[in-house]
């Protein structure tokens, strides 16, 4: 024992002296002076300081000094954790032991000891009021503990609990559970032979296929731990991974991410946009879009479905026969247009059909209702698909797919596989093929083409597709027992780690990339890998547990990022294309989402402001030419597109022209006056409509239909007059829009349900000059000048999707527009203005091909 | 040109193919590519090279946008002194067309179609067919 002086160190406090001393020493630079040469650096000349010079000298000290206060700030405060990347980090509550990796967990406890932060280990001990579990909770725990291990005990004798364990019998009580499975477990090792061969699991992951057969698939998951909270909103199986990244959003009875927690911006518009300098890729699981698959002995009947169905359209041979994706609108059996619809003819016979989940059923059960010979397959729980675009998908993908055995289709995917713009690809891509378990590959890496891909290699996707191979392949992923087949020996993460260990012991010059695929024993997945041909990006459909291993390996890959709901309407937006359903007013699910959901959700943002905060809409002054007297400063409702209000004022214009040949505004000798006999309002100048509308929206009944219908093409139709009584035609007819995409000329900003206006007569040639742009003395483009203002009469249409678009670089608004206000063949320019304001904006307006 | 019983349908860009180094420095200019933003993407891609371990830019150009492509490496040329080889080049690209049918009753059925429903145009089925453009390419070393 050293009394006195200084304490011997030992080699780990050695270690750390050094680091922390290294880490506070401050390099300088020596530099040599030659005053006969080199003047003083500082100085230009005695009097004045040349900072550039001076900063240049300084520069490596600087450098320096910032280095050591990074580096003593991190040495004194390591932590388990690595600072990572900020799009790695995700990890909330790092001070909550419980939620550290068990293997890091001791010494981020002895860490957070020596830093004094025994309170956030306490945090966690103890309940949050600081109480201790009461008898009840905590017979409670035992009981879900008991349940848990009996489930576990069943999934290791591969005993299918599928059908007994679903959602719907969530709220059966924990004691009903586990005396289910107590029998379950005792009956399977008292007597093997007693229990049915098709209650048995093929793997001991509890993975199985989950159809329904010509009824709605019981909801049911393999993990019992989690069924209680997906009562009412189910989860993808991707969802533990997506809900530590993104926000989730709960849908359709499903949660599904809404956005990144990352901004994400930019880099969607840069990778998923149109352009050659992408280089990643970004991926979504659309295992919430729901597939059904549709047979039938007899041909016709399929025929006449898909006719109904799909408006006629994918009925033609191109889709039929020739492998074709199909992407167009969903019609229900009444004729409505319910929302977008894909489809693929597998068969004569059988048909695969993706539909939203909003109207899923709703084409389920009609079908069923029209003929009950149908095969009718309810593959939402068995079917799962990742959706992929940018440059990098099909890189990415190549570095994550293997087949089993030698495939015509696989060796054409993979010689086109280096594209990156694959919009060259032609209309018809279809690929499909078995794959192996992709958790083989240790590290996911490319399969390069042999030689380099040209035109030729694109030119065989058309003409020599191997239609066998691939139909042969979609069979069976439209059978249930194949599907249930692909599952067959699914290896666990712990049975994988073995093999990988395995592959340690091979010799070298052997790879040691790959676990070798074992052809009597390993799952063969089918694979289908598919272009949208109007979406213009991928679609990998397969297996629904199978989903997981593919997705985790291709987020391993860089550059290939995760994107959710928003990232995709975004897309739909920068595309000028129309996304569902904010962009579908038309179907009943772009209806509520517009006019209730987004409504609401608008509607209280803004009451929550401090009225002096908040903007008044009611005293918004000058938006238009004339005022009317029942019009109080902004039109329509001010937090969402009010069609009812342009489908009064439209068919009220064209009752009024009909019925007077001209329009007057407002009557100066009187008031609005009311019919003696029908106690209806007459109809005589636009404030009488306008009036109308008011009345309409007081004695509001009926949210739920739909006031606008589709039309692709502007045309005209006149007002059917003969009916009766006028008012209420006028109130209940629908109003036919058209989708356009405005893309502005100068300035501004369209923001979603600004207004859309026609340019009146009068006002046609100072716009156009506007259009053509009115320049200063000095060139540059004027912005000041006084622009005429339309009347609410020239209301066409709202925006329903609005910003600065990135790619354009100005703003760009898709909406709708009245179909008879649009011109057939001349350029069609129209006026916006965003809610709240009286400034318009020019913009020109192109159809958008639905 | 349009060569007989063909309708073309849409032109496909030319195949490009995934590599970090070329997306990173490769510029393709097209006819509508204003003059002065591609002269900035240069001479921005221009400083960045060394990150990418790259020697020259490359820009490309076909077709109508040829004499842009020039002009621009004249400008780096001529203006800014430095040193620019040119190639040229035919380039594969495929052309998504339609078949038409001889007979010519068949053409005024689908001409009366047309007027009828013209949105059918996607619907159509069409093929590929290959063929060459000219084309130039550019290397700007900084």
């Amino acid at each position: 024992m050293s009394s006195g002086g200084n304490k011997q160190l030992n080699k780990n406090q050695l270690f750390k002296r050094d680091k922390i001393r290294n880490a506070r020493f401050i390099r300088a630079q020596t530099l040599k002076y030659d005053n006969a040469k080199t003047p003083d650096l500082s100085k230009e000349n005695a009097a004045t300081l040349n900072v550039h010079n001076f900063i240049d000298s300084r520069s490596y000290d600087i450098e320096q000094l910032f280095i050591s206060m990074k580096n003593s700030k991190s040495s004194n405060s390591t932590r388990v954790f690595q600072s990572l990347p900020r799009k790695l980090r995700r990890r909330t509550a790092s001070h909550n032991i419980k939620r550290i990796p068990k293997r890091m967990r001791n010494r981020a406890k002895r860490e957070m000891n020596k830093n004094n932060l025994q309170s956030d280990i306490n945090t966690v001990t103890t309940k949050k009021n600081g109480k201790k579990l009461n008898s009840k909770e905590l017979y409670k725990a035992k009981m879900s503990l008991k349940l848990l291990r009996l489930f576990t005990k069943s999934k290791q004798l591969k005993l299918s609990i599928s059908d007994s364990l679903t959602v719907s019998t969530s709220h059966k009580s924990i004691r009903q559970k586990i005396a289910f499975l107590h029998k379950l477990i005792k009956d399977y090792t008292k007597d093997k032979s007693l229990t049915d061969i098709n209650n048995l699991l093929n793997n001991i992951n509890g993975s199985f296929d989950n159809t329904g057969i010509n009824q709605l698939s019981k909801i049911s998951h393999n993990r019992i731990k989690y069924l209680k909270r997906q009562n009412n909103f189910n989860w993808l199986s991707s969802h533990i991974w997506n809900a530590k990244r993104s926000h989730m959003i709960k849908r359709w009875g499903f949660q599904i991410p809404y956005a990144p927690t990352q901004k994400c911006y930019r880099l969607t518009h840069r990778l998923g946009g149109n352009t050659a300098a992408s280089d990643g890729a970004l991926c979504m699981d659309s295992s919430y879009i729901g597939t059904m698959i549709l047979s039938h002995t007899d041909n016709t009947k399929v025929n006449e479905v898909i006719k109904i169905i799909s408006n006629s359209k994918a009925i033609q041979s191109k889709y039929k026969n020739k492998l074709y994706w199909f992407e167009g609108l969903c019609y229900n059996f009444n004729g409505d247009v319910l929302g977008p619809l894909d489809l693929l003819w597998i068969s004569e016979n059988t048909v695969m059909i993706r539909l939203h989940p909003s109207f899923f059923e709703t084409i389920f059960n009609s079908i069923l209702d029209y003929d009950n010979e149908f095969n009718l397959q309810d593959c939402r729980f068995s079917l799962s698909s990742i959706l992929i675009r940018g440059a990098k998908t099909l890189t990415a993908l190549s570095s994550i797919i293997r087949t089993p055995n030698p495939s015509e289709s696989f060796n054409q995917f993979i010689n086109i596989s280096s594209i990156s713009d694959y919009s060259s690809l032609p209309k018809r891509s279809i690929f499909a093929f078995n794959s192996i378990d992709p958790r083989y590959l240790s590290t996911p890496s490319p399969i390069k083409p042999k030689k380099k891909t040209t035109s030729d290699d694109i030119l065989k996707l058309q003409n020599n597709l191997p239609a066998d191979e691939i139909t042969n392949i979609l069979n069976k992923l439209s059978d249930p027992k194949e599907r249930n087949l692909s599952y067959r020996n699914q290896n666990s993460l712990k049975q994988l780690a073995q093999r990988r260990r395995q592959l340690l012991l091979k010799k070298p010059g052997e790879t040691k990339n790959q676990i070798s695929f074992n052809e009597g024993k390993d799952p063969k997945i089918p694979l289908l890998l598919v272009k949208r041909p109007k979406s213009n990006d991928w679609l990998l459909i397969l297996p629904w547990h199978w989903l997981l291993p593919f997705w985790y390996q291709l987020n391993r890959i860089s550059r290939v990022y995760h994107i959710g709901l928003r990232q995709l309407q975004q897309l739909n937006y920068e595309n000028q294309q129309l996304y569902f359903p904010d962009d579908f007013p038309f179907t009943k699910a772009g209806h509520l989402e517009n006019s209730i959901f987004k409504r609401d959700s608008n509607s209280k943002k803004w009451e929550r402001k401090p009225i002096g905060k908040r903007l008044n809409y009611t005293k918004v002054k000058n938006i238009h030419a004339m005022d009317l007297p029942s019009v109080k400063g902004e039109i329509g409702d001010y937090f969402s597109c009010d069609w009812e209000f342009l489908r009064i004022l439209r068919n009220g214009i064209n009752y009024l022209l009909q019925k007077e040949g001209k329009l007057t505004m407002v009557s100066s000798s009187r008031t609005s006056s009311f019919d003696e006999k029908t106690s209806l309002r007459n109809l005589n100048v636009l404030n009488d409509i306008i009036e109308l509308y008011k009345d309409s929206q007081a004695k509001k009944e009926n949210n739920e239909l739909v006031p606008v219908i589709l039309s692709s093409k502007p045309e005209k139709y006149p007002l059917d007059l003969n009916k009766a009584p006028i008012q209420l035609s006028i109130i209940e007819t629908p109003l036919k829009v058209t989708p356009i995409s405005c893309t502005f000329l100068e300035k501004g900003h369209p923001a979603d349900y600004a207004r859309i206006y026609h340019i009146p007569k009068e006002h046609y040639k100072h716009w156009l000059q506007v259009a053509n742009g009115i320049y200063r003395s000095d060139g540059k483009r004027d912005h000041e000048i006084e622009h005429p203002k339309p009347d609410i009469n020239h209301l066409i249409g709202f925006v329903t999707s609005g910003t600065y678009h990135q790619g354009q670089g100005r703003g760009v608004a898709n909406g709708f527009v009245d179909s008879s206000s649009l011109e057939t063949s001349k350029q069609n320019y129209v006026l916006i203005r965003n809610v709240g304001t009286n400034v318009y904006r020019i913009a020109k307006a192109s159809l958008i091909d639905i | 040109m349009q060569e007989k019983g063909y309708r073309l349908i849409r032109k496909c860009p030319s195949i490009k193919t995934m590599a970090h180094k070329e997306i990173k420095t490769t510029i393709y200019v097209k006819s509508i590519t204003p003059y002065v933003s591609a002269l900035k993407r240069i001479t921005k891609c221009l400083e960045t090279l060394d990150k990418h371990g790259a020697t020259y830019v490359k820009v490309l150009g076909m077709g109508k946008a040829i004499e842009k492509t020039l002009s621009l490496g004249c400008h780096f040329q001529e203006n800014k002194n430095r040193k620019v080889d040119i190639f040229t080049k035919s380039i594969p690209v495929l052309d998504e067309v339609e078949v038409e049918d001889e007979d010519e009753a068949k053409d005024k059925d689908k001409d009366e179609n047309k007027d009828g429903n013209e949105e059918q145009d996607s619907d159509r089925e069409t093929i590929m067919k290959k063929r060459t453009v000219p084309g130039i390419e550019l290397h700007i070393y900084p």
